[in-house]
């Protein structure tokens, strides 16, 4: 079961480079910007990007082409935002992009290794092209190896190990160095479900057990919700919700289900009642009724409406339930919102 | 030291290792100092570097580059033969005859003999090579007298020689003194005649003055021949003169008369290149002869042995159309100077073609291997720029070539210094040879480096890298040979990477000597000037445009 170790993993997180910054005041966030705006001739990449992303595990949700690569590749200094800045472990981003590439740690998306390569050599060279001398690379290239679970095989050539073993080496390499924040891009991407599970209890262990911070940028929701603590759910290049998985979905404790049945056509009947009432309602794919009663001690009293309002059109309320929102849930509805013209 | 154990799902049964196969060792931290981009792009040198050497087929290149251009020369230096100066091999002194004669036709089909006046023999000479047409026989006699040797040769003709046949006998002597040394030091033209038209013969004799000729600026040494016109009809007669280099001054006299001197170029000479020929034209009526002079004043001192070519043909008679040539060899100053060439023709000969090989095995993989895996992903996401990481590849590929052009031509000319027994002086003196390697190898660094990095850069696949580099390189060449000949220019020429290059270490190595072009050796430099820049344009361009996660 996933997040099994949850509860042992819990301990001081280890004293990193964020820490180092305490005596000139510790920076609050691991990535902070503001109003970052990238222009490419027509299209408009990020638009107006205001985020703070706390120190911990943080999700990047987003469809394709929502901006996420976009925003990492301007967050590590590699393109300069059209407009606004903002900082990455307490660097500005604008100026000091080498600073921040020696500080994280950085998993692809895609395909990155050299194949030619054994494991060892490939993360003992990925040390050095950050900037540690070749012995410490190599000592801290089997460390590595060896946490992740990446055994005598390392000596092997890249080409000749699995999906899953490769994803592991592309892991080793963003953490030789000890990175203080760790970007990693769909990391279980094309992995068989053992794989999957293997690959998000290491990620796990890292954010929770070993306390690194992490930017998961992730369109596998599941990922996200059992990873981070925090989501930045991002669409056509902006900005639609951010902030702690678990208050964001406490949020919608207030959101009943209601199934009906009755004659066709009478939802709408159902739905104006239950608006007279001073609740949000509406129809959902499947037949069923959302209703937000807004407030939570408003709760009660709209379980109360909802029977009025089946009674009052004639409907059978057949049953009731407090909604149990995923993130998925969350994700679908931003979007949702955005399409509409809810979120700017 | 174990770890808490990770979370096992179910139906996922134990291992040894835990069910994840991770030996839970814990996380541990690293507190150590990181470098500076200088020192990243230089591990990142030296670190590819390594690898590649890694590579049994890269080895087995560089090894051969090695034994090819290394073995020989290091062994001849080793066993006192390899020769970086030597006399001047035509150099005579004042006391030998210096007078050549020409023998002209054969008027008797029967065996002649002539004598070999104008040779340098000593009773050092061991060894005559005589070569002889198809059907011919020659050989030499040579007797001692003292220490000069007297030397004819005898001539065989075959039993039914063809009319207007031309024998070209070339006879060579090897001397025992000094090991190597091959001094061809006279061409016997032979001209069986037509017997139907034997009155339409022209014969000539070639007479040179006496040596006078020191090698210093200002000396003059003069050839007097007559053509005489034995035929029955005017004749015009063409009168070249080749060898001389630019500080050589040419006046030329039809019977006492000075008479402008013409130029033209045709293709051949040292090394296929264009070459000027002076001539003048001689008009003799039938029955009548006409005294050639032909003056030649050095305007500084000869730098290095100088042959002068004299030959005459005729415009309406094929029997005196042939190569009638003989030369004069004049006195040296200095003792000739074999260095450049060795370095440049064998030591550094095979060098393009391993360079060539090289690069298309390593520098074609530089960039294309990185586009094809996405290594590039995580290049740029760590303290690089891409300056750094197109500098870099460069190194690589420098370094790489380098190995397989400058180390082994230094380690050569230093292994040749330290075995060979030469002056102080020398050492001094070829001081320019060191400069010559490096500025050499590193116009071929350059060259094939920019070129496979640039075809790298367009393509992820490194065959097709490769196949451009070799193909690009064998195109220039060809197309070059064949605008040479189709527009009998020299120009050609310049399409040519592998000439172009050789043009300049010609000059790096001061063998230009001899080769007139119709244009500044540095056009040459300025075409594979032009090729690295764009080269180096190419790859920027596409590395520019290569985005992290693209």
């Amino acid at each position: 079961m996933k997040g099994g170790s949850k509860k042992k993993g819990a301990k001081e997180r280890p004293p990193s480079a964020v820490d180092k910054d305490d005596e000139g005041g510790r920076p609050e966030y691991i990535v902070e910007t503001h109003g970052i705006t990238k222009r490419f001739e027509n299209i408009v990449a990020l638009d107006d990007i205001s985020l703070k992303v706390p120190i911990g595990a943080t999700g990047l949700l987003g469809p394709n082409g929502a901006g996420k690569s976009t925003l990492i590749r301007v967050l590590i200094g590699l393109l300069n935002p059209t407009s606004g800045g903002g900082a990455v472990l307490g660097k500005d981003i604008s100026t000091e992009g080498f600073d921040i590439r020696q500080r994280i740690g950085y998993l692809p998306e895609h395909e990155c290794l050299i194949l030619d390569m054994d494991a060892v050599s490939f993360c003992t060279y990925m040390g050095q092209m950050v900037g540690m001398a070749r012995s410490d690379a190599l000592q801290r290239a089997h460390e590595v190896l060896h946490y992740i679970g990446v055994g005598e095989e390392r000596y092997r050539k890249i080409q000749t190990y699995s999906t899953g073993m490769r994803q592991k080496i592309k892991l080793a390499q963003a953490l030789v160095h000890d990175p203080d924040l760790l970007l990693l891009d769909e990391p279980t991407n094309g992995l068989d479900p053992r794989g999957r599970d293997e690959m998000l209890n290491l990620i796990w262990s890292l954010a929770h057990d070993e306390k690194k911070n992490i930017l998961l940028s992730s369109h596998l929701l599941p990922d996200v919700e059992y990873i981070c603590d925090n989501v930045v759910i991002m669409s056509s290049g902006q900005i639609l919700k951010q902030g702690n998985i678990k208050e964001m979905l406490m949020a919608s404790k207030t959101v009943l289900s209601v199934r009906i049945k009755g004659k066709p056509d009478v939802e709408d009947a159902f739905i104006r009642e239950l608006t007279k009432a001073g609740l949000e309602a509406e129809l959902e794919k499947g037949g069923n009724v959302r209703v937000d009663a807004g407030k939570e001690e408003r709760l009660a009293g709209a379980y109360m409406d909802v029977m009025r309002a089946g009674a009052a059109t004639n409907i059978q309320v057949r049953y009731v339930s407090q909604s149990a929102r995923s993130l998925e849930d969350l994700f679908l509805e931003v979007i949702r919102a955005q399409e509409k013209g809810g979120h700017k | 030291m174990a770890g808490p154990p990770l979370p096992v799902p179910p139906g996922v049964s134990t291992s040894p290792f835990g069910w994840t196969g991770i030996r839970r060792e814990k996380y541990t931290r690293w507190k150590g100092k990181l470098d500076g981009r200088d020192k990243i792009v230089r591990r990142m040198v030296t670190e590819s570097v390594m690898f590649n050497l890694k590579n049994i087929g890269v080895v087995i290149l560089v090894v051969l580059a090695w034994l090819f251009s290394m073995l020989f020369p290091v062994l001849q230096a080793a066993s006192g033969g390899l020769p970086l100066e030597m006399d001047n091999p035509s150099t005579f002194s004042g006391s030998e005859p210096t007078s050549v004669t020409m023998h002209q036709n054969i008027t008797n089909l029967s065996v002649a003999e002539y004598p070999l006046v104008g040779a340098n023999l000593t009773n050092e000479t061991q060894f005559f090579t005589v070569n002889v047409p198809m059907g011919w026989s020659a050989f030499v006699n040579a007797s001692t007298a003292g220490p000069k040797v007297k030397a004819s040769l005898v001539v065989i003709p075959p039993p039914h020689p063809m009319p207007f046949d031309i024998a070209d006998i070339m006879v060579q002597a090897m001397t025992g003194g000094q090991r190597g040394r091959q001094d061809t030091f006279t061409t016997v033209s032979l001209v069986v005649p037509d017997p139907m038209m034997t009155l339409s013969q022209s014969a000539y004799q070639l007479e040179f003055a006496k040596d006078t000729y020191t090698g210093k600026a200002g000396d003059t040494v003069k050839a007097d021949f007559y053509i005489n016109n034995t035929g029955s009809t005017k004749d015009l007669y063409n009168v070249t003169f080749t060898g001389m280099a630019n500080h050589w001054k040419t006046k030329a006299y039809v019977n006492g008369t000075n008479v402008p001197i013409k130029t033209k170029t045709v293709f051949g000479g040292p090394r296929d290149y264009m070459v000027k020929i002076s001539y003048i034209q001689v008009s003799v009526k039938p029955g009548s002869s006409v005294l050639c002079t032909l003056e030649f004043k050095t305007t500084r001192d000869s730098p290095k042995a100088t042959a002068i070519s004299v030959g005459v043909s005729s415009n309406n008679d094929r029997m005196v159309n042939g190569e009638y040539v003989t030369s004069i060899s004049l006195k040296d100053t200095k003792k000739m100077d074999l260095t450049g060439s060795i370095f440049l023709n064998n030591v550094m000969g095979v060098m393009p073609f391993f360079a060539l090989l090289l690069a298309a095995v390593v520098g074609s993989r530089m960039i294309a291997t990185d586009l094809a895996e996405k290594s590039y992903n995580l290049y740029f996401a760590r303290p690089l720029t891409k300056k750094d990481y197109i500098l870099g590849k460069f190194g690589i590929v420098s370094i790489i070539l380098g190995l397989v052009t400058m180390v082994p031509s230094l380690i050569c000319y230093a292994l040749v210094l330290s075995l060979t027994s030469i002056s102080s002086t020398y050492i001094i003196d070829h001081l320019w040879v060191w400069g010559a390697i490096i500025g050499y190898s590193l116009v071929m660094i350059l060259t094939f480096g920019t070129m496979s990095l640039a075809f790298s850069a367009l393509t992820p696949r490194r065959f097709y890298a490769a196949a451009a580099v070799v193909v690009i390189y064998l195109v220039t060449a060809i197309v070059g040979q064949i605008a040479t000949f189709a527009f009998s220019s020299d120009y050609g020429i310049l399409i040519s990477l592998g000439n172009d290059m050789n043009l300049v270490g010609m000059v790096a190595f001061q063998q230009m000597a001899d080769v007139t072009l119709k244009f500044p050796w540095y056009d040459a430099l300025i075409v594979l000037a032009v090729l690295w820049v764009v080269c180096g344009f190419l790859v920027w361009y596409r590395v520019d445009r290569t985005e992290l996660s693209e």
